[in-house]
């Protein structure tokens, strides 16, 4: 996204900050920011503003060789330009925000579980809080840095795309969608929902005006829970049928694969049917590498597999879609090597082609489209838009992630010694072992 | 009764007026309000929105360029 204008990131649009957010004005500035009240670095600073201004930032005025006051900002002062950052002291300094900067230090956005514990099982740790500290200290100073404090959701854009004033510093009880959502999940979930992708059309829910938040009512400042392994372990997730109305007997293709484990054949999540094509990545690494032109280097493409679900959330709804939606994430073997960490030992033993939800939701895709043509469609064609056989068999197989597509991409992922632990990392959600022989003569 | 030492008494006095001379030198040194350009030559900036304002931006802009501002439009 583009980038605010300096003035705009840090000025405040109006005479006084009450007219914008009395509330908070209340707070008054200094209590949050930090600093010297100005009335009083003034008084201080007798009659240059100057000094004052040294004075309320609490950096120390300089002077040359000769005792001329260099008029010069230094790159350090003592306010706080993210209060929130230690938000246990200033969000609840008058335990205003007590209770949501309590469950906010736990939740997935301010610890990024899921990934966390990946990071440690690959390098051979049981838990990221065993794992050394090189490795923590390079995961939390590059990989954490959008992940997020609350002035980052609710006043400004995040650090990760350079931050700026949403509204003049007025504190948005609900965040942006596109200032503060996609600002960091924009590759993925925001290129999908707008449907950026050539030949895509947008969320269904986004042509009809409704933002992350319709759907998305967990509450994303945590439940106060530290033992999730996942993003998708979270209790409260949204589901299709928390508004849809739908269920196995609707249709032909939901009494065969609604996915709740007891349908006619095998179960597959929404997203298998109602998803278009949808952006996969290759080949991050670590410090900045992954945004370089580095030719090896980081990669994004529009792909679209059906495999199976090795996602182990067992309370959960997902665990029972046997067929899901998978995506290429970009863990690499060597994707630490910047920061010094060269090992990840256990790094085939876990996939990286993951379970998906893609946000570009529709009705009819490519692989429904057999009930837009022919809404008469039965037994005799209903498969035809999906399974590997018929007269679009090779079109329907390129919809599936077999170990020949494995074979393909093994060569194109970097940092790997024996090119076959790509293939073991990713054998279980390969279908070729266990796609049914009805829905296949590939 | 113990009474200064006379050259004691004059070495204090002496330091005294070379301190003040000191102080008077410095102080002509940092430039006054009036002569803060930066700062806004016409205002005492008593609070924060003294100067993190898009006003007070603007009116700083206007007196470094010396424009006097204004211009443009269309």
């Amino acid at each position: 996204m583009v980038p605010l204008e300096p003035f705009e990131k840090v000025f405040i649009n109006a005479a006084t900050y009450a007219e914008i957010d009395p509330n908070h004005a209340a707070v008054g500035c200094v209590t949050c920011h930090g600093g010297t009240e100005p009335v009083v670095a003034a008084s201080e600073a007798r009659d240059d503003l100057w000094v004052a201004m040294a004075k309320a930032h609490e950096f120390e005025a300089e002077y040359d060789d000769q005792g001329v006051l260099i008029r010069r900002k230094p790159e350090v002062k003592g306010v706080l330009r993210d209060p929130s950052s230690q938000a246990e002291s200033n969000c609840n300094g008058a335990g205003c925000h007590a209770q949501i900067v309590a469950l906010n230090a736990t939740s997935m956005h301010t610890q990024l579980w899921g990934e966390k514990h990946k990071i440690a099982l690959r390098a051979g740790y049981e838990s990221y809080e065993e794992c050394p500290q090189l490795l923590k200290d390079g995961y939390e100073g590059e990989c954490t840095n959008c992940h997020t404090t609350c002035g980052q959701c609710h006043v400004s854009r995040p650090n990760g795309v350079h931050g700026g004033f949403l509204d003049s510093h007025k504190f948005q009880r609900t965040p942006d969608m596109e200032n503060n959502c996609t600002a960091c999940h924009g590759s993925r979930v925001g290129n999908d929902f707008s449907g950026h992708h050539e030949g895509n059309r947008p969320d269904v829910h986004q042509e009809q005006g409704y933002d992350c938040f319709f759907c998305h009512q967990e509450d994303l400042h945590g439940d106060g829970r530290t033992d999730y392994t996942s993003r998708y372990a979270v209790e409260g997730l949204p589901q299709c049928v928390n508004c849809h109305e739908l269920s196995a007997s609707d249709n032909l293709f939901h009494e065969y694969h609604w996915p709740d484990g007891n349908s006619l054949e095998e179960g597959l999540s929404c997203h298998v049917c109602h998803s278009q094509p949808y952006t996969n990545c290759l080949n991050c690494h670590s410090g900045g590498v992954w945004s370089s032109s580095d030719p090896e280097g980081y990669s994004e493409y529009v792909d679209f597999r059906i495999g199976r679900n090795t996602g182990e959330w067992p309370n959960h709804p997902v665990a029972k879609e046997e067929w899901v939606t998978v995506r290429h994430i970009p863990v690499i073997k060597d994707g630490f090597r910047e920061w010094g960490w060269w090992s990840q030992p256990n790094w085939s033993d876990f996939e990286t082609w993951e379970y998906a939800s893609p946000h570009n939701i529709q009705r009819f895709t490519p692989q429904t489209e057999i009930a837009l043509t022919n809404p008469a469609y039965s037994m005799g064609d209903c498969w035809m838009s999906c399974h590997v056989q018929g007269p679009h068999e090779e079109e329907n197989a390129r919809r599936f992630l077999w170990m020949s597509r494995l074979d393909s991409l093994k060569s194109s992922v970097t940092g790997l010694s024996d090119p076959d632990e790509y293939i073991r990392a990713n054998r279980r959600v390969a279908v070729d072992d266990s796609i049914s022989q009805y829905w296949n003569r590939h | 009764m113990v009474h200064p030492h006379p050259a004691s008494s004059s070495w204090s006095c002496g330091l005294s007026l070379v301190i003040l001379a000191l102080l008077l030198l410095s102080c002509e040194r940092i430039e006054p309000v009036r002569q803060a350009p930066e700062m806004g030559a016409e205002s005492v900036v008593l609070t924060c929105e003294g100067c993190h304002t898009t006003r007070a931006y603007l009116r700083r802009l206007a007196i470094d360029d010396g424009s006097g501002g204004g211009g443009g439009g269309g």
